[in-house]
C-alpha cells in the first residue's frame, strides 16, 4: 500500500460495500410507516452501519475513501439536506484520517461516530422538525379536540433541546457499533491476513 | 527473445504474487504466432491464469508482485504500457460472465470499450450494429443483461472484445458456467473468429469443444510450461496419459460409463415429488408444471436441461426453499410442508462464497455441530484427501474457488441432513478436484438422497444412476444408466435438444416507450430535492403534478396513478379526518413523492446508458459516471444476492424463525453481512480487472455510444417545471 493514490479497483470496492449500507437502510425503511419508529432509525443504523466502515478502512486506507463513501451513502438517501450533512461528514471525516493515519482506529471510530450524528441531523432531526413546525402551526387546535399524544410527545421531545438526547443516543449507538465493528473485523478480516 | 514488427505475442516471464513464497510463473519463455489457436491447461493453480495476466498487463499493474522479464504483443514492449493500452492490442474475456460485466444493456456492453478508446461516436454504432449481425446474433442486441443466460453473456462478452477490432483474444475459463448448447455456440463464435485470422489464447479445463479448433496444447505445471503438444499429438493420447497429465476428456464420446454398483442402504427412505408446480407470483410465468418424481436413498440423481430451464427452481423446492404453488412431497409416503423439507435438506448452491459463515475451514464444518472425537476424526481424514487440511485454519475466503467448490461438498457431506441437492458441484474444477468430488458423492450416497443439478457429462457419468432432463418446465425423459450405451445417448440427447434460446420466456414487449431526455430529467430531480425542504404544501403539489406529467409523458401510467392515487388518499384522509397522525403523515410524506417519481424516470429502469452519455454532456468528471454506472449496475444483483444470502442461512439451519432471528439478531446480522462483503470485495476485483482491460482508467476524451437530442416535447416539459415552481411560489 505504498500508493496513496486511489486507484479504479479502490473506487469499485468502496462504491460496492457502500452499496450494502444502502441496501441495509432501505431495507429498513419500513420504519418509517411510524413517526416514533423514525426516531429509532439513526440509533438502529448507527448500531448496524459500523462494520461496511471498517471494512472500507482497511481494504481500501488511502485519501479520499471515506468522502466517496459518505457522498454515495448521502445522494441515495435523496434527501437534501442528507446528502449535504454526509458530504460534510466526509470532508470531516477526511481531515480526521489525515490527522491520525489512515488505519488508525481511534481515528475511525471518531469519523464514525461523526458522520451518523451528521447523518440523523439531516436524515431524521431536520426534516421531522420541518413537520413538526407546520405541523403544530394546527396542533394547538387539535390538541383540545384529544390529538394523539404520541406523536405530541415525540414531536416536543425533537423540537427542543432534547433532540441533543437523541443524538446523544445515536453517538453512543455508533460507539457500540464501531464495537461490533471492530469484532466483527478482527474474527474475520484481520486473521486473514 | 527478440522483437520485431510482425503480427505475433513473444514473452520471457518471471512472476511472483506479493506474500507468496514460491514463484507463480518460472522462467517461461514462448511465442504465439498471428491466428493461432494456444490452449493453456493444467492443473488448478499451474499459473495458467497467471500468464494470461502477464500478456494482457494486469500483472504486475493490478495484481501486484514482484515481476521480472518481458513481453511483446505485435512487437510493441507491453511493460512500457498501461493495462488499458495493452488491451487495445489484446482483448480479453474472463471466467465469469456474471462479474465481468460493466454495464446493464449488450449493446452498451459492447461499446464500452470503444467509448474508452475514443472512438467516434458513429463509428462506434457502425461497430456494434456490425459484431452482432456478423455471426447472426443479432437477438442478443440491446437487451438487459439481466435477461440474458450465462451462456448469452459470454457470447456478448466475445462480441465486445471483437468489437475492438484488435487481433488478439485472450479468453480465461470462457466455459466455466456454460451449458452444452451454449459452449456449441461458442465454439461456432470462436472458429469463426479463427477463420477471420484471430489469435486465440484460451486458458481452459474443458479441453473437448477446443479438439477441432486448438493448433497446440501448452500443459503446465508449477508455473512451468512442462510440453507443448499440437493438436494431432494430444489427439492420440489415451484416457490414460491424459489423467495423468490432470487432464479433461477430449472427446465426449471417450465418457466411459463408470458407476459403482448398485446400493441397498439399511435404511430405505423415499422421497416423493408429486404434481409439482412453481411460478412467481408476481410474474405469473410457470417455471415448472406438474413435475413428478421419486428418488431413494441410495441414489444419485441428475437434474440437467440447459441453461434457465427450471433446474435448480426444482432443486430449491426440493429443499424447502421455495414453497411449490401446487404439489406434494412425501417423505416415505407422508406428505411434508415446506418447512419439513428444509429441516431434511440441504442446498449446496453454485454461489459457493454465500456458504460460509465463520473464520475458519475447521469452525465451518463445525458449525452448528456438536464435536464429538469420531466427527473429528472423519474430518481430518477427508480433509487430508481433499488437500485442505494444511489450510483448516484459513478463512474460508481466502481459499481459491476450487478450494471453496471443494469444501462446500465437504459441508453437504457432513450435513446430518437426508437430502442433498448440489448446484453445479464441479464447475470449474480441474480433472484431480473432480476426481475428488465424485469420489464423495459415491460415498454419500450410502446414506442419502442425492440430487445433482449439472452439464458436466464426466460426471454425471461416474455418479449418476439416473437421470431426470427438464425442459419447457416438464421432465422431457429420463434416463436410466445401469443399462447399456445411456450415457452415449444422454451425449446425443444434450447434442441435440439443448439450444441456447430453449427457455426464453416471452419477453416483455420492450416497445420504444417515449423517453425524455435525461438532462431534463435532472432538473427535475433536482427541483423535487429542493422543494423537499420547504414547508409550502401549494408548492410541493404543483412539483407534484408536473412530475406526475412527466411520469404520464413517459408511459409509465402505473407508476403516475398509484402515486396520485396514494396521496390523494393522504389528502381526502385528512380531510375527512383531521386527527393528529394524519396531520404529520400529510406534511411528512408528500414532500418525497416527487422526488421518488424523478428518481425512477432518472433510472430508466436501470439501464444507464443514456444517464451515463447526460452525464458525459454535461462534462461531470469520469469517475463520477463510473460510481454511477456501478451503483445502478449493482444495485439489483445485490438486492438479489441478500436473498439468497437469506436462503443459504435456513438451508443450513442457522436461526431462521423471527423469534429465533431477534434472540440471535447480532449473530444473524453477521452471517447476512459478511459474506456479501467477501462476495462484494471479489465481484469489485473481477469486475475492475476486467474494465481496466477495455481501458477504463485512460484519460482519453470520450464520446458516449447513446446520441441525445433536445426535442420540444422536452423544452415544454422544462418550462411546465419552472412554471410549476412559480405557480407553487406565488400561491
Amino acid at each position: 500500500m505504498n500508493n496513496q493514490k486511489l486507484k479504479i479497483k479502490d473506487i469499485f470496492t468502496i462504491t460496492l460495500l457502500t452499496l450494502i449500507n444502502v441496501i441495509l437502510f432501505m431495507a429498513g425503511s419500513f420504519l418509517y410507516i411510524n413517526p416514533i419508529t423514525i426516531l429509532a432509525m439513526p440509533v438502529i443504523f448507527a448500531l448496524l452501519e459500523g462494520i461496511v466502515f471498517y471494512v472500507i478502512a482497511i481494504k481500501v486506507p488511502k485519501k479520499g475513501a471515506f468522502l466517496i463513501y459518505c457522498t454515495i451513502r448521502g445522494i441515495m438517501g435523496f434527501y437534501l439536506p442528507y446528502i449535504i450533512l454526509y458530504i460534510l461528514a466526509g470532508v470531516i471525516a477526511e481531515l480526521i484520517m489525515a490527522k491520525f493515519r489512515y488505519g488508525n482506529s481511534k481515528g475511525m471510530c471518531i469519523s464514525y461516530i461523526i458522520t451518523e450524528v451528521l447523518g440523523a441531523i439531516g436524515g431524521t432531526v431536520y426534516p421531522y422538525v420541518i413537520a413538526y413546525k407546520s405541523f403544530f402551526a394546527d396542533a394547538e387546535t387539535m390538541a383540545a379536540q384529544g390529538a394523539n399524544q404520541n406523536i405530541l410527545t415525540a414531536a416536543n421531545m425533537i423540537q427542543s433541546w432534547r433532540c441533543l438526547v437523541l443524538l446523544l443516543a445515536v453517538a453512543i449507538a455508533a460507539f457500540i457499533g464501531s464495537l461490533i465493528a471492530k469484532s466483527i473485523l478482527k474474527k474475520h478480516f484481520l486473521e486473514e491476513k | 527473445m527478440g522483437h520485431t514488427e510482425t503480427e505475433r505475442i513473444t514473452f520471457n516471464l518471471n512472476f511472483t504474487y506479493d506474500g507468496a513464497k514460491q514463484n507463480a510463473l518460472h522462467n517461461i519463455t514462448g511465442s504465439i504466432e498471428k491466428g493461432s489457436c494456444i490452449v493453456l491447461c493444467g492443473a488448478s493453480g499451474c499459473g495458467k491464469s497467471t500468464l494470461l495476466r502477464c500478456i494482457n498487463r494486469l500483472i504486475p499493474d493490478f495484481y501486484e508482485g514482484d515481476f521480472d522479464g518481458c513481453c511483446y504483443i505485435n512487437g510493441k514492449d507491453t511493460t512500457t504500457l498501461s493495462i488499458g493500452d495493452v488491451g487495445e492490442l489484446a482483448a480479453s474475456v474472463f471466467q465469469d460472465p456474471r462479474s465481468q460485466f460493466y454495464t446493464t444493456n449488450s449493446s452498451a456492453e459492447a461499446a464500452f470499450a470503444l467509448e474508452n478508446y475514443g472512438v467516434p461516436q458513429e463509428e462506434i454504432s457502425r461497430r456494434v450494429n456490425h459484431v452482432f449481425s456478423e455471426f447472426g446474433l443479432k437477438k442478443l442486441k440491446n437487451r438487459n443483461v439481466f435477461e440474458l443466460s450465462s451462456g448469452e453473456r459470454q457470447l456478448v462478452a466475445i462480441l465486445s472484445a471483437h468489437a475492438l477490432n484488435n487481433n488478439i483474444l485472450l479468453l480465461d475459463e470462457p466455459t466455466a458456467n456454460l451449458d452444452a448448447a451454449a459452449v456449441r455456440e461458442l465454439t461456432f463464435v470462436l472458429a469463426e473468429l479463427k477463420k477471420r485470422g484471430k489469435t486465440l489464447v484460451v486458458n481452459e479445463h474443458r479441453l473437448y469443444y477446443l479438439r477441432e479448433l486448438a493448433d497446440e496444447f501448452w500443459l503446465m505445471d508449477h508455473g512451468k510450461i512442462t510440453a507443448r503438444y499440437s493438436n494431432n499429438e494430444m489427439r492420440c493420447f489415451s484416457q490414460k496419459e491424459l489423467e495423468t497429465n490432470a487432464l479433461r476428456v477430449l472427446d465426449l464420446k471417450h465418457i466411459k460409463k463408470d458407476l459403482p454398483a448398485k446400493i441397498i442402504p439399511e435404511q430405505q427412505n423415499c422421497l416423493k415429488g408429486e404434481a409439482i408446480t412453481f411460478s412467481y407470483q408476481k410474474k405469473k410465468d410457470t417455471i415448472l408444471s406438474n413435475v413428478s418424481f421419486e428418488a431413494k436413498s441410495g441414489q444419485v440423481v441428475g437434474l440437467i436441461g440447459s441453461n434457465g430451464s427450471g433446474k435448480t427452481t426444482l432443486g430449491k423446492l426440493i429443499t424447502g426453499l421455495f414453497k411449490p404453488s401446487s404439489g406434494t412431497f412425501y417423505w416415505n409416503d407422508k406428505p411434508l410442508t415446506s418447512k419439513m423439507l428444509v429441516e431434511k435438506s440441504i442446498f449446496i448452491m453454485q454461489e459457493a462464497e454465500f456458504q460460509f459463515f465463520t473464520n475458519s475451514i475447521w469452525n465451518e464444518l463445525l458449525y452448528g455441530r456438536t464435536a464429538t472425537p469420531q466427527l473429528k476424526i472423519e474430518m481430518e481424514e477427508k480433509l487430508k484427501n481433499f488437500s485442505l487440511w494444511e489450510c483448516r485454519n484459513r478463512h474460508p475466503f481466502s481459499l481459491s474457488g476450487g478450494q471453496m467448490q471443494k469444501l462446500v461438498m465437504l459441508l453437504a457431506y457432513f450435513s446430518p441432513k437426508p437430502i442433498v441437492v448440489l448446484d453445479e458441484p464441479t464447475a470449474g474444477l480441474d480433472k484431480k478436484s473432480l476426481q475428488c468430488c465424485i469420489d464423495l458423492i459415491n460415498e454419500m450416497r450410502k446414506h442419502k438422497i442425492i440430487f445433482i443439478i449439472t452439464h458436466d457429462l464426466e460426471l454425471i457419468s461416474k455418479t449418476c444412476g439416473r437421470c431426470l432432463c427438464i425442459s419447457s418446465g416438464n421432465i422431457l425423459k429420463e434416463f436410466d444408466f445401469y443399462q447399456e450405451d445411456e450415457v452415449a445417448n444422454l451425449s446425443q440427447y444434450m447434442d441435440c435438444e439443448f439450444k441456447l434460446s430453449d427457455n426464453e420466456r416471452p419477453l416483455q414487449q420492450n416497445k420504444q416507450k417515449r423517453c425524455c431526455d435525461p438532462r431534463i430529467k435532472f432538473l427535475y430531480l433536482f427541483a423535487a430535492l429542493l422543494i423537499s425542504l420547504v414547508t409550502d404544501p401549494v408548492l410541493i403539489t404543483s412539483v407534484l403534478i408536473s412530475c406526475l406529467i412527466l411520469t404520464l409523458y413517459e408511459e409509465r401510467y402505473t407508476t403516475a396513478l398509484s402515486y396520485a392515487l396514494l396521496y390523494a388518499t393522504i389528502f381526502v384522509g385528512y380531510v375527512l379526518a383531521p386527527k393528529s397522525i394524519l396531520l404529520f403523515v400529510i406534511n411528512y410524506f408528500p414532500r418525497f413523492f416527487p422526488i421518488c417519481l424523478a428518481l425512477t424516470a432518472v433510472a430508466e429502469g436501470g439501464d444507464t446508458t443514456r444517464l451515463c452519455a447526460a452525464l458525459r454532456n454535461c462534462h461531470c468528471p469520469e469517475k463520477a459516471i463510473m460510481i454511477v454506472s456501478l451503483v445502478f449496475r449493482f444495485f439489483p444483483v445485490l438486492c438479489k444476492d441478500l436473498k439468497l444470502m437469506a436462503q443459504s442461512i435456513r438451508t443450513r439451519n442457522l436461526p431462521s424463525g423471527l423469534i429465533q432471528k431477534l434472540c440471535r439478531l447480532h449473530q444473524y446480522f453477521e452471517n447476512i453481512v459478511v459474506p456479501m462483503m467477501f462476495r462484494v470485495i471479489r465481484i469489485a476485483e473481477s469486475l475492475s480487472a476486467s474494465a481496466e482491460t477495455r481501458g477504463i482508467a485512460l484519460n482519453r476524451k470520450r464520446d458516449s455510444y447513446a446520441t441525445l437530442h433536445l426535442c420540444n416535447m422536452d423544452i415544454l416539459l422544462a418550462i411546465l417545471l419552472v412554471a410549476s415552481i412559480v405557480f407553487g411560489i406565488i400561491l
